[in-house]
Parts: C-alpha cells; structure tokens; sequence
C-alpha cells in the first residue's frame, strides 16, 4: 500500500478535524482495496454529516459486491441513522450486492427481512426472487406487504400464481397485491382482478383502497370485455376511486380502439379529474374534456394549461381545432394563473391559424374581424411582465395576429436602452417564418450597441440574407 | 378583411443553416466537460443561434471548424471567454428573492457570528453565479441598512462570481436599468442608488463591499481556493447541470463553507439526491443548508 | 378550504394507499419520500398535518420531527408517525418529541381516517 494511501486512511479514521476526514473520504474513491473499503465503511458511523456524505459518495463510486459485503451487517444495527445509510447505499450499489444480502433473508429480526426485500424491489433484478417467493409466507405482515410491493417492483412474472394465491389467503393485503398485479403487466391476469372487482361491488362493503387499486391495475391490463361491468360501476363509487375508475375506461377504450360516448353526464366527474394528483389520471380527463367537454369546462381546461408537456399537447391540439373557442380564450387569458399564461398564449395562435385556414376555404361564417385586433391588444400587453420564453410566444403570436402591426410594436420594443433586450428580440425575430422579419433586423446593423451589430448581422448571414435583408442565393 | 391579407402574402423562408444532431452532441459533451452544464435535446435552436454570431465573427465556414477551434486551435484561451458568454443564461434583477434575505438578516448572520464567537470582525458571503451582480449588490445594501448598526464593529465582503464575463464586466459598472430595480423597495433606491438619464448608479457605499471575479464552478482547481465563506448564495444555476455535476459543485460549496455557515440555493430547488451533508434549516417560505 | 396533509415515506404503495385514504374523506394531501424531500416542500405549501414514516433514507422520521420541533413555524405542527417499527424505544422517542400518536403498519382505511380526524376537522 502506498505512504499517500495510509496517510489518507489514517486521517480518515483518527483526525480531530472533520473537514480533514471529509477530505481523507473523497481522497479513498478510487481505491477499492479492502484496508480502504473498510475505512469507508467505518465512516459511515463519523458524528459528522459531512464526512457520512463523502463516505458514502467514495463507497458508491467503488461499488461492487466487495462493498455490500463491507455494509451490509450495517442494516442490523440499532442505529437508525446508519441503517437507512446502508440500505440506501445497498440500494445503489445494486445487483451486485445481492448475494451479500440474501442471507439476511432469515434474520430473525422482522425489520431486517423487511429492509432486505424492499432493497430488492428497488434494485429490480429478478435474480432474488426464488428466495421471496417464500416470504410471502413470513409470520409477519409487513414483511409480506413489502415483499409484494417489492416483487410488484422487480415486475416478476414468476412471482404472479404466488401473488394471486396471497390475494386470496390475506385480506390486508390486497389492496397491495393488486397494485403489483397492475405493474407486473401481463394481460392474462385481467380476469382474476376483474372477478375481484365484482366480488368488491357485489358484497358492498368492499374496502375502497382494495376497489381502488384493482380498478388501477386494470387501466393497464384490461381489456374491451372490461368496460361493461367497470361502467356499470361509475355511478357507485365516489371521490378519487371514480377518477381512476373513469381513467381506466379511457385507458381500456383507447387500446381497444373505442370511444367513451359522450353521454352519462361525465363532464363534471372529468373536470374534478383533471386536478387529482396522478398525472396519467389528469391526462386521461384532459383527452376526454378537450374532444367532449362543452364551454363550461373551457376554464379549467385553460387553467391546467402549462404544467405538463403531454397535457399542453392534447390540449392544443383538440382546442385549437375549435375556433368558436378564440373569444372565451381571449376573455379568458387574462385569469389564467401565471404558470398557464405562455401556454394559452400558444393556444391563441393556434386558433388564429385554423381560422384563417378557414376563412380561406370560406368555412368560418362566424368570424368577427375584431377578434384579432382584441386579441393583439390583449396579449402585447403581456409583454412587461413576461419571462424569456413567453416574450417569444408573445411575438410570434402577434406576428400571426397582424404581422404590420407586429412590427409596430416590435419597433417600440427595441428603442429600449437597453442592448441584452434588443439582442433577445433579434433572437427571437429570428426564429419567426415571416419574409418581413429579416428586413426588421437588418436596422440593428447601425445599431449603438457592438454586440446587437454583430448578432443582427450573423443572424442575417446564417439564415442566407443578404444585408438588405434580400434572399441570397446560397451556393449548394 | 384588411387584417387578413398581409398574413397570408408571406412566403415560406429558405432554411437557415442548421448544426447537425451530431455536432449538437459533440458541443453538448464538451460543454458539458467543461462547464458541467448539460443542454437538453430541446434546447439544439438556442445553441445555433448562439454559436452562429461567434462563427461568423471568426469567420469560421461551420459549427464543426468552431468546435475544432475550441478544443485545440490556437486561438482557443481568447476564444473562452467569448463561448462561455455565448452558452449562459442571464436572468436577474434585485430584491430577486426576498424570504431568502430575511432569512439571511435574522436569524442566519447573527447564528453564524454566535459560531464565529465575540470579536467577529468580518463576514464573507459568496454570491455564486452572481450575472449581472443585482444579488451581490442586493446583500450589501441589507448589511448596511439592516446589521451595521446592530453590529458596527463587523465588515462585510461579498464576492460575485461568474463564468460569463460580459455580465462581470456589467457587476464591476454597477449601473442598472428599469428592469433590474424592478422589485426593489422605494427606500434602497432611494438611499443607496444615484439615477442619472434613467439608469441606476450602486452608490460607492455599497460597492466598496463587492467584488466580482470570473470563475467556473466546474473548475475543481479554482474551486478549491474557495474558503471561509460564511454564507453561500448559489440560486438559480444548479439547475442547468446534471445529477453528477451538481453533486461535485455542491460539494464544492460545502467545503467552501465555514463551520456552521449557511447555503442558500433558488427558490423550488433541490439539493434530495445531491448530498446529505447538510443539515436543513427551515425559515417562512424559505430554506438553508447549514454546515455543521 | 380543505385540510392538507403531508405524507412522508419512502414507499411509493404506501404514499398511494394513504393518499386514497384521506381524500376520500375530503383532506388534499401532498407527499414527500423521505424527510429532506418533506423539509424542502414545506416552504411551498401550508400543510396542516404530518404523517410520517420512522425508516427512510437521507433523512429518518426522528430527524424530521426533531428538525420540526426545533423551528418556530412548524412546531405546534401536529404528528402521526406511521411505521412498522413496533418497539418501546421508538415509541418512547416519539413521545419524547411530542408526537401523541403513534401508528403500527399495516394500517387499515378506517384507522388512518380516525387518527386524522383527531387533529385536523373534515372537511364539510
């Protein structure tokens, strides 16, 4: 071993100064000897945070199964804090430390066994799984609970005859087994949860964590032969359970290519969806509003605008082919919270366009002239008090409201004193698909600020303008 | 139908020169390397458009040659400064974060003069990712208003730093627009700003207590000379790196602090996953990272 | 306005099941997966109720309460720990910080709804 290496070890384990430990730890990361490793593994018990931190950070970078066997005692211990350090790490470590946690496997502390399937949900590899299966079994029913939500974890086709066999064998747990059903994914288990579901329905009492978690699972594995019963069911539950309940008709009926009609007076359930807090379930009421949903629910559509890519997408795409929408859009603009603003903007350019794609095939009776001019007014007024991104959403829609105008008030924009704005507006001018744009920049060639003059000219240059803003040739 | 008509005479545009996927990947890498700064796929138009400008300034036929240029040309070390310009984001305006600075002035700099013992003479506050300075500005302006006349014997130093050095051209004038002093108090402007022909002057006051220094917060070398600072604002610039850069820069700030000293990161930010090393204190609407 | 409620455990199914839990009773709940994850969303929300687990990662529940205890604005905050850890040692450590209540895993509907309800009013 060499004199550095020694030096380091010994300040790790014996200097008074925790900076000089920390140091000593982030200096041991390369080393994966078993004097270091140990040392590592020592100071994960340091009084000092900093030195735990730079400890566990060194053994992560080392890695590998000779680590886990260094730690892995550490999940036994009585202290808290460098139990959960270790099983953190061991979760990190992943794969590799398996073999070093499966006799941990029949400790005869509960919470041991229950750390160690849970780590093993969490590093995901199927390779433990023989040795949980009998776990499903353990005198205690928080290590059966996690076992299931660990082999849910893993997805362990294997482990399915097990599961169903615990579904039926211990009532708590099978809001549990349903849900690892859901994620393992294989179809053939949809009609075991949907015999379930009837079973809950049919009895009444049935526990509303169980219903939900069967109805969830079923999003993801069910098929047509499913929607009778689970519409059946939607007038007889309530709250968050009919939310994943209508989210997986939709699901079920988007697979098998059908279509929810309509009907059964849904709009208020959808509306009440769109704000729960699972993601795939908002995005599944945000599809059904925008193709079904009338004017009532135009706000709270608007309003869930912003926060999520997939949902702006089905959003603008369903609401921007309904031009009768541009004067509730318009009226409403000015409500909509802050984080939905750029993007309802974007919505009003949509509009803009599929009007006038309209008016162009003489399809658009009701037009009025002074929506666009509304609209412009509106929304430069946004301008002050927009962020980066919105400014460039409010420039290209006003170009597509009224592109002289546009010019107008971009002119007024850039006597601003101040050069980082004007440099910003080029930016953005440049990006917008209008022959009259490279004429507005060619301006800023003269312009006080050197470095607005050289952004205007390569900006010219790299789209092909001549520096009057003519097209060039371009030699191929 | 007036409105209408000018819309629909624009001709399609011929396509500007665009950089390759590869070549995107290639400077996102070296970006990356350099400055641990990471660009998403979505983020290839705004590299273009940035990268387009220093191009032609060097009259480089393409993006690839400008790459070739920064990773061995001769011209490379003048270039730097220019690309690091070119590749950052500048958004900032004072009193940015104003639960942060209550915080700062009660109880976070009295905590750390408790730790530092009587006969404290100096703070030192570090303003990471500084721009244009309006932060570093901010927290002389509170020192002198709000603690020097609790603690008359106590010095402050904030120092700004940033990888872009246009922006710490802009610090060291400490001249501001509209913009900058748009969430300020009617009473800083009033005390500790000069207005002449709508610009804001920092006074010398406040500016005797600042300076800015260029620095990449990926330079582990330049890093390391980072000590005994007693509070660290770095808000608002994690968020361009990756999960493995800010776990190094954040060390980084770690061992730059002073025991018991404090780090303050934006608003919404995050430091699960970066390092337990800190200790989190939590104030109203706001949160620090304390040092043990 | 309803009542939140932060849930905190490193268990996603749990996070899930409990969150069903109480919003079927009308509560909004937000969750968090270990105690500095909950620390940092605090500024964010008023949250008028804490449940939470004792084992987790980068920060334990013990941490978490502590940390609670000692900060003015959260102190009076009111605490359920949820857990499988079922000895007299955490229990104690639970009562020493404050906490009156003290849940064993694996928790049913109405046993959660229940100890809720003693801190924080349904919702009309």
């Amino acid at each position: 071993m060499n004199e550095e290496l020694r030096q380091s070890m010994a300040a790790l384990l014996a200097d008074g100064d925790p900076d000089v430990r920390r140091r000593a730890a982030e200096s041991l990361s390369t080393d994966g000897g078993f004097a270091a490793v140990s040392a590592l593994a020592a100071a994960l018990q340091d009084e000092s945070k900093g030195v735990r931190d730079a400890a566990a950070r060194s053994l992560l970078a080392i890695g590998g199964g000779n680590v886990a066997r260094a730690i892995v005692e550490y999940i036994t211990t009585g202290n808290i804090t460098t139990r959960n350090l270790a099983a953190d790490l061991l979760v990190k470590i992943g794969a590799r430390g398996i073999p070093a946690l499966l006799p941990y496997l029949s400790d005869k502390d509960r919470d041991v066994r229950k750390c160690v399937v849970a780590t093993f949900g969490l590093i995901g590899s199927e390779e433990p799984v023989p040795h949980m299966l009998p776990l499903l079994d353990d005198p205690d029913d928080n290590v059966v609970m996690s076992n299931v939500e660990a082999l849910g974890n893993i997805r362990s086709v294997s482990a399915i005859p097990f599961l169903q066999t615990t579904y039926e064998r211990y009532q708590a747990t099978q809001a549990t087994v349903a849900e690892a059903l859901g994620k393992i994914g294989d179809p053939q288990v949809a009609p075991f949860l949907l015999a379930r579901v009837q079973e809950c329905t049919a009895s009444g009492g049935a526990d509303p964590v169980t219903l939900f978690a069967l109805i969830e699972a079923l999003g993801t594995l069910g098929d047509a032969s499913a929607l009778p019963l689970l519409s059946r069911q939607v007038g007889a539950v309530k709250g968050k359970v009919r939310s994943v309940l209508l989210h997986t008709i939709m699901q079920i009926s988007e697979r098998a290519g059908a279509v929810i009609p309509p009907t059964m007076g849904l709009q208020e359930d959808f509306v009440r969806a769109l704000r729960d807090d699972d993601p795939q379930v908002r995005l599944s009421a945000a599809k059904w509003l925008a193709a079904f949903g009338d004017s009532d629910c135009l706000p709270v559509l608007l309003a869930a605008l912003g926060r999520s890519a997939e949902v702006d997408a089905v959003l603008l795409e369903s609401l921007g082919n309904r031009p009768g929408y541009f004067p509730a859009v318009l009226a409403a603009l000015e409500s909509v919270p802050p984080a939905s603003r750029k993007t309802v903007i974007t919505l009003v350019a949509r509009l803009t366009m599929n009007v006038i794609g309209r008016i162009m095939r003489r399809d658009a009776p009701e037009f009025d002239e002074t929506w666009f001019g509304q609209a412009f007014e509106s929304i430069s007024r946004m301008w002050e008090t927009a962020d980066e991104e919105t400014r460039a959403v409010i420039v290209e829609t006003l170009f597509r409201l009224d592109g002289d105008r546009a010019l107008e008030f971009l002119d007024q924009i850039m006597s601003d004193p101040d050069p980082w704005l004007r440099m910003h507006v080029i930016e953005i001018i440049a990006a917008i698909d209008d022959r009259r744009a490279p004429v507005f920049i060619t301006r800023f060639l003269a312009d006080d600020d050197e470095m607005v003059r050289e952004l205007a000219m390569s900006t010219l240059q790299s789209k092909g303008y001549a520096l009057d803003g003519s097209m060039e040739e371009r030699q191929s | 139908m007036s409105v209408i008509a000018p819309i629909l005479a624009k001709p399609a545009l011929a396509a500007a020169p665009k950089m390759s996927d590869t070549t995107y990947r290639q400077f996102r890498q070296f970006i990356y390397e350099l400055t641990g700064i990471y660009f998403q796929d979505n983020k290839k138009y705004l590299l273009e458009g940035r990268l387009a400008k220093r191009t032609q300034a060097l009259n480089l036929a393409d993006f690839e040659s400008y790459l070739q240029l920064l990773r061995s040309g001769i011209r490379r070390n003048g270039e730097m400064r220019f690309f690091f310009d070119a590749i950052t984001i500048n958004e900032t305006f004072f009193f940015r974060n104003e639960p942060q600075f209550e915080a700062f002035e009660n109880p976070l700099v009295p905590s750390v003069l408790s730790t530092k013992g009587t006969g404290a003479k100096r703070l030192r506050v570090w303003s990471a990712a500084s721009s244009s300075g309006e932060e570093a500005h901010t927290i002389a302006m509170l020192y002198l208003e709000r603690l020097k006349p609790r603690y008359p014997g106590l010095d402050l130093e904030v120092v700004g730093t940033d990888i872009n050095t246009s922006v710490i051209d802009i610090a060291r004038k400490g001249v501001y627009r509209d913009y900058s002093i748009r969430n300020t108090p009617k009473m800083y402007l009033d005390k500790y700003f000069r207005t002449e022909d709508s610009r804001f002057h920092v006074k010398d006051e406040v500016r005797k207590h600042v300076r800015f220094e260029p620095l990449n917060l990926f330079d582990q070398t330049r890093m390391r000379q980072m000590n005994n600072f007693d509070i660290i604002f770095c808000c608002n610039v994690l968020i361009y790196f990756d999960q493995k850069s800010k776990i190094q820069v954040v060390s980084n700030l770690y061992d730059a602090l002073t025991r018991g000293g404090y780090l303050f990161i934006g608003y919404a930010e995050s430091l699960h996953g970066i390092s337990t090393a800190f200790t989190l204190i939590n104030f109203p609407k706001t949160v620090a990272y304390q040092k043990e | 306005m309803s009542s939140v409620v932060l849930v905190v455990d490193d268990s996603a199914t749990v996070r899930k099941f409990v969150s069903v839990s109480l919003s079927m009773r009308g509560f909004e709940v937000i969750a968090a997966s270990d105690g500095m994850d909950a620390l940092e969303k605090l500024p964010q929300r008023r949250v008028d109720l804490l449940v939470t687990d004792l084992n987790m990662p980068n920060m334990d529940g013990f941490e978490l309460i502590r940390a609670l205890r000692d900060n003015a604005e959260y102190r009076d905050l009111p605490v359920i720990i949820l857990t499988s850890q079922n000895d007299q040692a955490s229990r104690d450590t639970g009562a020493k910080l404050g906490v009156r209540s003290y849940l064993v895993k694996p928790f049913s509907l109405e046993m959660i709804q229940y100890e809720v309800s003693k801190y924080v009013s349904w919702p009309d």
